[in-house]
């Protein structure tokens, strides 16, 4: 970004940051007021965007003001067109200077007014478009930024001699196309031709055939209207209204059930039938069946899994049938059988004997029967091996004989 | 009773002899009227028409505080409920194509739009500023694309219909009569000045004083 563009930014950042106050003085002019208020006043008045109109009044920099007037194609009445004969006078000046730059050799200084004469050409140009602009936005609001009738009138025959004047200039415009045409050939500078022709010339036919429309319709435009009906005179008054006061919406009007019922739009009631599946009619089914052949397949959703959450389990203890394992079982049986038995039965011989206890080693076996028969009253003893232990500490035994439960004392 | 006829009601439709002949000459049958309006009544609705012997169409019973409430809305949101209408109807007025004048029943051919545009770099500049109204308008198309567009979306807003496609020829609908009552209800609640109207009469008064000023001095 140069120094140039950098300056250009900061300047539209300041009227973007004072936005409020541009647009109150686009209306009119603006005073001070708060604190923030008269700083961004003061701000705009250092960048001269406003300037001072009265005492404690400040007015939009005309140029700004005509910028804005432009977007908004919103003209004040009695508005001149803009006159394009000053900008080509400038414009022949630059053009007579160039070529004598040009013939002296001076080739810094013929760049320098190849851009002005570049800059004076677009603004010929320029001008036109915005008096078309102008003239078409007045015409097609019949002169709406005034509302008494001779002052219609009056700005009428004012732009009808404006117009004439605008067409002069614009005729004038291909004497200097010609003019400047030719000697660019002669002097050398080519592309000025091309310049005037491309930018001028080849669009001068199309601005002088909108003028003359311009003209023509000024000169019937506020007299056709006698011709119209009533609602077309309603019509356009409203269709001018519209053009003419772009921000605003409508009306709040007092409307109650006298109202005329026209103004009521109806609403729609939205029908949709529905198919009676029991109809067993044919054509029906069938349209049925046709329709339901239409439709897409049903989409397998997984079912998402749900947090089971906390569960009770109600069991009826009836119902509930006790597993013994195979050790229980063992036991149950040993103790029938110790119960009855005359001499003493020895554990480990007969778990040997049990195929099913294979799994179940010796010693778990004595401890588990041991303390089982010993609980229910039989006697056990174990039996040791006789070994000479100096200091014996515990009473080895590799096996536990058990008898039958003593019988209690009558 | 015609089963077409009350559908089109019921969509908020305007009957009128323009758009469906047929469903509008079974209403002029004063017993089917009856039948349909008797049918409506059911609903809270009742049979009603604009003006005379306007379009006929679906009207409220009672009107409530919620219809006011949504005609009171319309018109405070004027601009876009009838103003692109408005707007597009009022160009083609003044393109004069035909002498229109806009009334129920009338045609708007669309080759005779487009030659009045063609003439006129005013009405293009014009038709160019109302392509953000119309719908799929753009810079880019012809003048006759765009104004077809301009009168289908009239034609989509019910206010003409497409009577010969091979011509281009649209005729105006009576649904344009309920524009006409909304812009008569404005009028008489003076809500726009009506200066220029009246400058107008004025100024034919001036010209027509002046031309027998005229005629009598001659005389």
């Amino acid at each position: 970004m140069s120094e140039r563009g950098d300056q250009v930014q900061r300047l539209l950042g300041a009227l973007a940051k004072h936005a409020d106050l541009v647009a109150d003085a686009f209306e009119g002019s603006v005073s001070g007021g708060d604190k923030q208020r008269n700083a961004g006043i003061e701000a705009l008045f250092s960048l001269n965007v406003l300037k001072p109109y009265d005492e404690d009044s400040y007015r939009l920099n005309p140029r700004l003001r005509e910028f804005i007037a432009d977007y908004f194609v919103s003209y004040q009445a009695f508005q001149a067109l803009r006159r394009v004969s000053g900008t080509m006078q400038q414009a022949r000046e630059q053009w007579r200077e160039l070529r004598r730059l040009k013939l002296a050799g001076a080739t810094k200084d013929v760049v320098r007014l190849l851009a002005a004469l570049d800059e004076s050409i677009v603004e010929m140009a320029y001008s036109i478009e915005h008096n078309l602009t102008l003239l078409h936005s007045l015409i097609s609001t019949q002169y709406g930024n005034v509302d008494d009738l001779n002052s219609k009138l009056r700005q009428n025959r004012y732009y009808a001699q404006q117009v004439k004047l605008f067409l002069q200039d614009v005729e004038a415009i291909d004497v200097f196309v010609d003019f400047v045409a030719d000697e660019a050939v002669a002097v050398g500078l080519p592309h000025v031709r091309q310049l005037v022709i491309r930018r001028l010339a080849a669009r001068r036919l199309q601005w002088t055939s909108q003028i003359k429309d311009a003209q023509a319709v000024i000169s019937k435009r506020l007299f056709e209207a006698k011709l119209m009906e009533v609602c077309l005179k309603r019509l356009s008054r409203f269709a001018l209204w519209l053009a003419r006061n772009k921000t605003s919406d409508g009306w709040e009007l007092l409307v109650d059930e006298k109202t005329d019922v026209a103004m009521f739009r109806p609403e729609g009631f939205e029908l949709r039938p529905q198919p009676d599946v029991s109809d067993m009619e044919p054509t029906t089914m069938e349209a049925m069946l046709a329709a339901v052949a239409k439709m897409p397949n049903k989409p397998t959703v997984s079912a998402a899994e749900k947090d089971p959450g906390p569960q009770l389990l109600l069991d009826d203890e009836a119902d509930v049938h006790e597993q013994f394992d195979i050790q229980q079982v063992a036991m149950r049986e040993l103790a029938v059988q110790a119960a009855v038995a005359t001499e003493p039965l020895s554990l480990l011989a007969w778990k040997r004997c049990r195929a099913e206890l294979t799994d179940v080693t010796d010693d778990a076996w004595l401890m588990f029967a041991c303390q089982q028969l010993k609980g229910a009253g039989f006697r056990v003893e174990f039996v040791q091996l006789f070994e000479l232990d100096p200091f014996p500490i515990n009473e080895r035994f590799h096996d536990i004989e058990v008898r039958c439960p003593i019988p209690l004392a009558a | 009773m015609n089963a077409k006829v009350l559908k089109l009601l019921l969509a908020g439709e305007y009957i009128c002899p323009v758009r469906y002949r047929t469903e509008f000459d079974m209403l002029e049958d004063t017993s089917e009227r009856e039948d349909v309006d008797a049918w409506l009544l059911s609903l809270g609705m009742r049979l009603a028409r604009l003006g005379d012997e306007g379009a006929y169409f679906l009207a409220y019973d009672y009107i409530g505080p919620k219809e006011i409430t949504q005609v009171k809305n319309e018109l405070l949101k004027f601009r876009d409920e009838y103003g692109p209408a408005v707007l597009l109807l009022d160009f083609i007025r003044q393109a004069d194509a035909g002498r229109v004048q806009l009334s129920p029943g009338e045609y708007i051919v669309l080759y005779q739009l487009e030659a009045a545009v063609s003439q006129s770099s005013m009405l293009e500049t014009q038709l160019k500023s109302l392509l953000s109204v119309i719908t799929n308008a753009a810079m880019r198309n012809t003048n006759h694309e765009n104004l077809r567009r301009l009168l289908d979306h009239l034609a989509r807003d019910g206010y003409v219909v497409l009577a010969n496609k091979d011509t281009g020829a649209y005729q105006v609908t009576g649904k344009i009569e309920q524009l006409y009552a909304v812009l008569q209800f404005l009028d008489e609640n003076k809500v726009v000045p009506d200066t220029e109207v009246d400058d107008r009469e004025e100024v034919q008064d001036d010209l027509v004083d002046q031309a027998t000023g005229i005629e009598e001095l001659r005389s």
